[in-house]
């Protein structure tokens, strides 16, 4: 193929090939048109073939958007979806449309998902890569003066009220440029347009009357060749995969306008569906000025002017016959904001603009369709793994070590994240513990089914629709804060999203090093290390990502901690973190490709810095005592309101070690001994704080440490009765009086 | 005649550029007082292959626009960002496309006063004869009004608020009192082209402080740092190289060397590494314009101290030296991104960079 052969433009043909991109409201139109000028006996549309025999359900009354969601499972225990979403403004819904009012006969005609899911293959299946990677693009974009293919495409196809042909014309030449310039075709591609090719063929020899294709622009000529060199075999067919669904499914503008990448589509939904409702820009200012007011932000109808004129000279800077989508993006930017903006574009204003350009639709499907896939396969699912819930409450134990408790756990967690009512997780093991053991009840309720359908817009399996929820929690997530991050990668793992975990390491190594703060950075330290100790177990696969991550955070969370200084009133928070940062020294030396020495030499600096607190400082000579014996000193702590604090923070990094160390006890003894009443009354509540991490049997430890064998002859504590009683009623008392003044809750 | 000039004006240096535009477009419409027509302005700032425009400025095609449009539609222009982002060449970019001068400055700085920006008096003249047009010295803004010119305005932010102020009324009226003038001179109005292009930085004083009606009388544009690796690498060679040789230093900078220094600054002031890794970004400016000056000083301390080559020791001196001046947090950062990213480096320069780590 060398040209664009110039019998594809033929209005008259018998077969009409439409080529459009998907949600583009003027192939919307072009489509609409030309079928009621056509009057074409069958229109054929590029789509899931297998939803052929359920093709009437599209013509029910539903609340748009909605979407085909189609799934399979591959080998390998591989889900994979796909969806075929529908705007009101979609060419291929229109054409739907179009085709039922005219009595035409309306047919999908690519390959059924189950032929062509593969791992690396684009679950939205209206996006338009094809068209968004060519090549022959950024070439255009000079040409045109515009910054991307969205606003080319715009400028040559959405902005000026093309007519019918103009818009054959056009669309030809653009989509067949563009296939052209690719220097080689993908092997699917190929096989979907041979499967096309056939149904196109079939359709001729079924039907009498003409015949209108409308399918992605990047397929056009390849189908016309293809008829045209009667090269239309049907393709051998690979037996369909034993598990598969296809079913509507309702579907959001929000959805929609998240997809990034080669999953992407027309942008700004909100804004084309607006202009296909009305024409006008007009009403989408209004509402871009209504959200701000909403939003406390001041605007002033002088505001509102100086917008439409700054929009309006743009577009005939431009060259736009009319205002446009980046005009009016443009056009707040220039007028309404009044400081910097931030490289992503990120301001207050413009998010009203993108939110009302996205839209806020969500589908809903009329009565009568069958239910959307995502509750049957739920129910099928949780019947089972025997997880269904039912009225009396039951308690389920799962070892992750064995891979019918794994994947039973797997289904929970994408339960629980999906929210959906009267699933939890009552406890879980922690780094300590060899295995992971969780612990979770499950009972019905009322809003179970409710919810589930409700849910069933974040996608058409559970494993989906949890996956699209967890990356709605991600978009949330708005201050750098890695523990949040953190806490969505051991879900996705947790969950068994693989693919999913992956997304998420490298958004959290960007959040782990904006992160300022230690405490957010050591929480996501000790996630990370869950995650590193038990992702053999959890089957991530991801060891060395894991690993690079940890490290990251150890080292951002050691530098975090030395820059920090002296804190007071967050002491559990900071223990905790620092305790992360031992862990994973001792536990994960080798990735982390740090010398002891130097981890030592930061806490030599805390240890020593008489500006510190002192439970840092504990903290810190507990770590240097650790990892290889510092003489402790307790000299400068002998003051009594120092004493508990730096000893907190010492038993807390090195219960362990410090319990059997006579000398330190002995000169603890000693320091109590010189203390007057009054002092001693002082240190009280910090030492009681420090000796309660002990075990009672590491306390009797200490004790024999102190007293030696006299430790098993202290005499008994003889108490009778009476004496009991008493002490009892004194405690009472003492309670009552402590809470009638409010100095303790009773409880 | 332009060789001995240090730095010649925008409107000397693309004297034939702005002619053929100006020829091309002759015919087209275009805002009352323009010397080029809006598409042409655009053209003129980021170039245009076909028509044999250098490109000067990089940058988002759509800030240009706005920029453009805002000018067109007779509202002021502040331009703002982060030091060394090509602010005030933009700026003179603009002014030379719209005008065909870029010369109307007003420096604002602290001392800044109301006679630097609209007018003062020659005293001698004063007294001899009295106020008169004679006896008037023209400032900047003064001359953009009468002449229908776009005047500059650097550094704005840094003036007094009072003298800030003094704008209002001409970027609204468009219209400028000289009260000591007899008759129709007191009032001068501002000719059709006349506009104003203020700058203002982002780091020592903000432009929280700008009163909000002044506010509403400019569009304001970011001016964000090069996003590109590659298209800042090229900027900064063409530049260093461009300024040794104008220093007479027959030293260039080699490329490997531009890719270590503008790699550096690049990384550090994204927060982030090409690998996508989020690192601690400085508080010291790390604009281009930074890099540039990082590079040029290694190529003079080469040249007249060292080895007549640029080596990556005298690169992380120069870093050092023009850059990371005073702070001693920077340094310590400094040191984080050698021994986390630097180190994680493949390439033998990058190797060698990495050793040079002991000057920091």
């Amino acid at each position: 193929m060398t040209a664009i052969p110039p019998e594809i433009y033929d209005l008259d043909a018998r077969v009409v090939f439409v080529p459009v991109r998907h949600h583009s409201p003027a192939c919307a139109q072009v489509v609409r048109e030309l079928a009621q000028a056509m009057r074409p006996a069958a229109i054929l549309i590029e789509g899931p073939s297998d939803f052929n025999a359920q093709m009437g359900e599209l013509s029910l009354s539903h609340t748009l958007p909605i979407a085909i969601y189609s799934y399979v499972r591959l080998e390998g225990n591989i889900r994979r979806g796909a969806f075929y979403p529908f705007c009101v403004y979609s060419p291929e819904w229109q054409a739907i449309q179009t085709g039922r009012e005219l009595g035409a006969e309306v047919r999908f005609i690519d390959l059924p998902w189950g032929g062509m899911a593969a791992p690396n293959e684009a679950a939205h299946r209206y996006a338009d890569g094809e068209l968004r990677t060519s090549p022959y693009i950024p070439m255009l974009c000079r040409e045109l003066g515009v910054e991307n293919f969205d606003d080319a495409w715009d400028m040559i196809f959405e902005i000026n009220d093309l007519s019918v042909g103009e818009y054959l014309q056009r669309g030809h030449y653009f989509c067949g440029s563009l296939r052209l310039s690719e220097p080689h075709i993908r092997e699917i591609d190929l096989r979907r347009e041979a499967h096309m090719a056939a149904m196109i063929r079939a359709a001729m020899e079924e039907f009498d009357g003409r015949i209108l294709v409308v399918t992605g622009g990047f397929h056009s000529l390849g189908l016309y060749e293809r008829l045209a060199n009667g090269d239309c075999a049907m393709p051998e067919m690979p037996p369909p995969p034993q598990e598969r669904g296809i079913a509507l499914t309702p579907y959001s503008y929000e959805r929609l306008d998240s997809l990034r990448g080669y999953e992407s589509g027309m942008p700004n939904p909100g804004f084309y569906q607006h202009i296909w409702d009305s024409g006008t820009y007009r009403g989408l200012l209004a509402r871009v000025a209504q959200r701000l007011r909403e939003k406390n932000q001041r605007l002033s109808a002088a505001d509102l002017i100086a917008v439409e004129t700054s929009a309006q000279t743009l577009g005939i800077l431009r060259g736009h016959a009319r205002v446009w989508r980046r005009d009016l993006i443009d056009g707040v930017i220039s007028a309404l904001v009044k400081d910097e903006l931030a490289f992503d574009l990120r301001h207050p204003f413009l998010e009203a603009v993108f939110e009302v350009f996205r839209g806020s639709a969500r589908g809903h499907l009329a009565e009568g369709t069958t239910l959307p896939s995502l509750v049957i396969q739920l129910q099928q699912q949780l019947a089972a793994y025997g997880l269904q819930p039912e009225t009396e409450p039951r308690d389920i134990r799962l070892d992750l070590a064995k891979t019918d408790d794994l994947e039973r756990s797997r289904v929970l967690h994408q339960v629980r994240i999906l929210g959906l009512p009267g699933y939890s997780r009552t406890s879980t093991s922690d780094i300590t513990d060899e295995r992971i053991v969780e612990a979770w009840r499950i009972v019905w309720s009322a809003e179970f089914e409710g919810v589930c359908i409700e849910a069933a817009i974040y996608g058409a399996t559970l494993e989906d629709a949890s996956r699209a929820r967890l990356y709605e929690q991600a978009a949330q997530i708005e201050q750098p804060d890695a523990s949040q991050a953190s806490r969505l990668l051991l879900d996705a793992a947790l969950m068994g999203l693989p693919e999913s975990a992956a997304e998420f390491y490298s958004r959290l190594a960007a959040l782990i090093t904006q992160d300022g703060s230690f405490f957010t950075t050591s929480q996501a330290l000790t996630n990370l290390l869950y995650l590193y100790r038990f992702d053999a177990v959890l089957g991530t696969m991801r060891h060395a990502d894991v690993g690079e991550l940890l490290r990251t955070a150890f080292r951002r969370s050691l530098w975090l901690l030395e820059t920090l200084g002296a804190i007071t009133g967050q002491d559990k928070a900071l223990l905790d973190g620092i305790r992360a940062l031992l862990e994973t020294l001792e536990r994960c030396a080798p990735v982390l490709n740090m010398d002891r020495a130097d981890f030592a030499d930061v806490f030599q600096r805390a240890a020593s810095d008489v500006e510190q607190t002192p439970l840092m400082r504990g903290a810190a000579t507990g770590i240097l005592w650790t990892l290889g014996g510092m003489q402790i000193n307790l000299q400068s702590f002998t003051q009594p309101e120092q004493l508990g604090d730096f000893l907190t923070g010492l038993f807390y990094l090195a219960r362990e070690v410090i319990q059997r160390e006579a000398a330190l006890i002995g000169q603890i003894n000693s320091t109590l001994l010189r203390y007057d009443e009054d002092g001693f009354l002082a240190a009280l509540p910090s030492l009681r704080l420090a000796f309660s991490f002990f075990l009672p049997r590491e306390k009797y430890y200490l004790l024999r440490t102190l007293f030696g064998n006299a430790a098993d002859a202290l005499p008994e504590l003889e108490v009778n009765i009476q004496q009991a009683a008493r002490v009892l009623a004194f405690e009472n008392a003492l309670f009552k009086a402590l809470e009638k003044y409010g100095i303790v809750a009773h409880g | 005649m332009i060789e001995n000039i240090q730095r010649p004006a925008a409107e000397v240096l693309y004297a034939e550029e702005l002619e053929k535009l100006r020829s091309s477009d002759a015919d087209k419409p275009r805002p009352a007082g323009w010397r080029l027509t809006p598409q042409s302005v655009v053209k003129f700032v980021l170039g245009d292959e076909k028509a044999k425009i250098s490109a000067k400025f990089v940058g988002a095609r759509s800030v240009i626009e706005r920029c453009v449009v805002a000018l067109a539609t007779n509202r002021g222009l502040l331009l703002i960002g982060e030091p060394g982002t090509a602010k005030s060449y933009l700026s003179e970019l603009l002014a030379t496309a719209i005008s065909g001068d870029s010369t109307q400055i007003i420096q604002g700085s602290a001392g800044t006063t109301e006679d630097n920006i609209k007018y003062s008096w020659n005293y001698a003249l004063l007294l001899a004869e009295g106020p008169s047009e004679r006896s008037l010295v023209p400032a900047p803004l003064y001359n953009g009004m009468k002449n229908g010119q776009v005047v500059r305005f650097e550094e704005i932010t840094r003036c007094p608020l009072e003298i800030q102020d003094t704008l209002l009324s001409i970027l609204s009226d468009r219209v400028m009192a000289i009260p000591e003038l007899p008759g129709e001179g007191s009032t001068l109005f501002a000719r059709m082209g006349f506009n104003l292009i203020a700058t203002a930085n982002t780091r020592d004083r903000g432009v929280n402080e700008m009163s909000a009606a002044l506010k509403r009388r400019f569009n304001f544009e970011t001016v964000q740092p090069i996003a590109d690796l590659n298209q800042e690498m090229a900027l900064v060679q063409r530049e260093t190289d461009k300024l040794l040789k104008r220093a007479g230093v027959p030293v260039t900078l080699p490329p490997d060397m531009t890719e270590l220094l503008v790699t550096t600054f690049h990384e550090l002031r994204r927060g982030q590494t090409a690998d996508g890794q989020a690192i601690s970004t400085l508080t010291t400016v790390m604009s281009t314009a930074e890099a540039v000056s990082a590079g040029y000083a290694a190529g003079i301390h080469s040249y007249y101290y060292g080895t007549q080559h640029v080596t990556p020791e005298t690169l992380v001196q120069s870093l050092i030296g023009s850059t990371i001046k005073e702070s001693e947090d920077d340094l310590k950062k400094l040191r984080h991104y050698f021994n986390n990213v630097v180190k994680e480096k493949s390439g033998s320069s990058w190797k060698a960079y990495y050793e040079a780590r002991h000057l920091l």
